[in-house]
């Protein structure tokens, strides 16, 4: 019976064209803020899945955000408390379906940027997502980075004017990449390090002598030193092995050449399960 | 809408201006407020636009094409255009249309469904908020905070639900490919140890299939026990690479060959069912057995393809096409290791050996009330016993 067929085949054939014709929406959110001579800034980023940058402002603004987002899946946040806190990035609303293939994820990206004037107390909560924080110039005086399985990369490209505190990045299985961190000005860096790999880069101003804590599971650690540099590495932990050139070790203790005269000093302290720590001279 | 309806909503408009006016001269604060049941529209904060867009769209939706008035504010539909030196006293609010502002804005102003272009000398002192447009800075000026939303397509080379389908079809095009010219080259180089793990598929299904399960749930403690004695065995250490490697392969040629003889087998008991219909098929072989069986179960993925994208539906066209691959794969999987790679044609069905069926078995051996037929060419030979 060939008069049956159009009919038998009309809504599967529709429904085809349909799916053929859906076209993925991308939301876009700015907000912004102007400078008005705050003297401290606290600032939270939350950023589910995709791209982020994080940096300086262009134009006058205290804070800025650029954000395309999936609207299914995510909704932006954007809020200024009353007692001067920055809430920015982009949160999960919790309809996340079968999303397998990095194919079918749309493209999120966020551009972030703080006024260098303020103290900058930056708290970072990344997913399943790419960012570069190039926080150079920005008075920074604390940063928490925490990173699900994402690459990061924070750089330091000028000094920090300001004083920092403390800073600590917590990686699950993810890479962390430091550049410069003798820039940040920070009197202490703690990692905490899931199953992924951890290279810093220990080149920069370093104002002060500073201590850093190492606490991995499985994954390994680069620290690429300038020679200036006096290092002095102590490994705890199971399995944990060192190699570096031109250090002399004293139980679990190895120190750098000429750690005694150098004019500024790091601590490293590495609480590890099974990982390894690398120092290579530059 | 009637006369008398659109009547009753403008005068229910208008007690709620009146009422939002009266709370914004108590307060000293600029603003409207519009009872409805889902809240009051606040322009005094815009700390939460997707709250204030549904406001705002129940609204319009509620009173289509009625003109609003907030007091001490202004509210517009359509353009409106700001001009330099003019000045916008309190809240403003633009819905379905673009804002020109090159004078000043008091309060906060909201664009609904436009674009807000600052231009030199335009002031915004409060927050602007535009929804569903977007910010257009031409050297104006925004005191207070400034939030956009927006939407946008994105664009046709990067529209994974536009070319999504064709893609997949393509992927799909080349495994069905590929398969296609696996099977040829075991048809051509291995066509009785494939002919074998088919036919233990068709005789031995329901055993091939738990075989293929059982296949599936030891083999990765067995690598493991072997890699474990490897270890323990301290010389075997240096197998280990070859094992990782070996293990493996050998693990994906035996899913593959026994997917291809679960496919050949499809296609011949299609094709052996037609024939006993009486339908006239061409050739049957071996090539022609293979490509039907992979357009079978290519059909299953053909409905993932177009219906992939249905909400629900479409997970479960999914989840019966990579449950049906998964069994196809098991069954094949268990005919493999039954037959031995095709070695063994225990579970075949075939009863009767071989050689059972060649003339020299059948002249040797006598069968029951039948006397055997003498050798052509051997007058007054007797029969031999068995």
């Amino acid at each position: 019976m060939t008069k049956g067929r159009p009919t038998r085949w009309t809504v599967p054939a529709l429904l085809l064209l349909a799916g053929c014709g859906q076209a993925p929406v991308l939301g876009e959110f700015e907000y912004a803020r102007p400078y008005g001579g705050e003297k401290r800034l606290p600032a939270r980023i939350e950023f589910a899945a995709g791209r982020i940058k994080v940096g300086r402002t262009k134009a006058a603004n205290l804070y800025q955000m650029n954000l395309r987002y999936d609207p299914d899946r995510f909704r932006p946040i954007g809020s200024y408390d009353p007692d001067g806190m920055v809430r920015l990035g982009a949160a999960s609303i919790g309809k996340g379906d079968v999303r397998v293939g990095r194919s079918r994820a749309l493209p999120q990206t966020a551009h972030i940027g703080f006024a260098p004037e303020p103290d900058l107390e930056l708290d970072v909560l990344l997913g399943a997502a790419e960012a570069e924080l190039d926080l150079g110039g920005l008075r920074l005086s604390s940063l928490k980075l925490t990173t699900g399985a994402s690459r990061t990369t924070i750089s330091f490209t000028t000094p920090n004017p300001g004083a920092c505190q403390a800073a600590s990045v917590t990686s699950g299985a993810g890479q962390v990449y430091i550049a410069s961190a003798g820039n940040s000005g920070c009197a202490e860096w703690r990692f905490d390090g899931g199953v992924g790999k951890v290279t810093i880069d220990l080149d920069g101003a370093w104002p002060a002598d500073a201590r850093m804590a190492l606490n991995l599971a499985v994954g390994g650690v680069t620290l690429h030193a300038p020679k200036r540099l006096g290092i002095r590495v102590t490994m705890e932990g199971f399995l944990a092995k060192f190699a570096g050139d031109g250090f002399t070790r004293s139980e679990k203790t190895y120190t750098s050449a000429g750690y005694d005269a150098a004019a500024r000093k790091l601590e490293v302290e590495v609480n590890s399960a099974v990982s390894g720590v690398q120092v290579e001279w530059k | 809408m009637r006369v008398g309806d659109q009547g009753a909503v403008l005068l229910a408009l208008v007690f709620a201006v009146g009422v939002g006016w009266g709370v914004g001269t108590a307060a000293a604060q600029p603003g409207a407020k519009q009872p409805e049941p889902g809240g009051s529209i606040e322009l005094d904060r815009l700390g939460d636009p997707a709250r204030l867009e549904q406001q705002l769209r129940q609204l319009l939706r509620a009173a289509p094409g009625v003109p609003l008035t907030i007091p001490g504010s202004q509210v517009r539909r359509g353009d409106f255009r700001l001009g330099s030196g003019d000045t916008l006293s309190g809240h403003g609010l633009v819905l379905q249309g673009n804002a020109d502002l090159a004078g000043t804005v008091t309060g906060n102003l909201v664009v609904l469904d436009g674009d807000l272009t600052l231009r030199s000398g335009a002031v915004v002192r409060g927050d602007a908020l535009v929804l569903r447009g977007r910010i257009l800075d031409r050297g104006g000026v925004v005191r207070g905070e400034r939030r956009s939303l927006a939407r946008t397509s994105l664009p046709e080379a990067g529209n994974p639900g536009a070319t999504g389908p064709f893609i997949k079809l393509a992927g799909l095009a080349g495994v069905v490919l590929t398969l296609s010219l696996l099977g040829f080259g075991l048809v051509l180089f291995a066509k009785p140890q494939l002919e074998v793990v088919s036919d233990t598929v068709t005789h031995s299904l329901f055993r091939s299939f738990l075989t293929g399960l059982l296949a599936q749930v030891v083999a990765i403690p067995t690598a493991g026990l072997l890699v474990v004695g490897l270890v323990l065995s301290v010389v075997g250490i240096l197998l280990l690479p070859f094992v990782a490697l070996v293990i493996p392969l050998l693990l994906a040629a035996a899913i593959l060959i026994g997917f291809l003889a679960v496919t050949h087998a499809m296609g011949e008991s299609h094709l052996r069912r037609r024939m006993a219909a009486g339908a006239l098929v061409g050739s049957p072989n071996s090539y022609r057995y293979l490509l039907i069986g992979l357009g079978s179960v290519a059909v299953v993925w053909l409905g993932w393809i177009g219906f992939g994208w249905v909400p629900v539906a479409g997970a479960l066209v999914f989840l019966v096409a990579l449950v049906t691959t998964w069994v196809l794969a098991t069954i094949g999987l268990g005919a493999f290791l039954l037959s031995r790679g095709g070695l063994r044609p225990a579970f075949t069905g075939q009863l009767i050996p071989p050689e059972a069926l060649t003339d020299e078995y059948l002249w040797a051996t006598p069968q029951f009330g039948v006397t055997a037929v003498r050798r052509p060419g051997q007058a007054g030979a007797r029969t031999r016993e068995p």
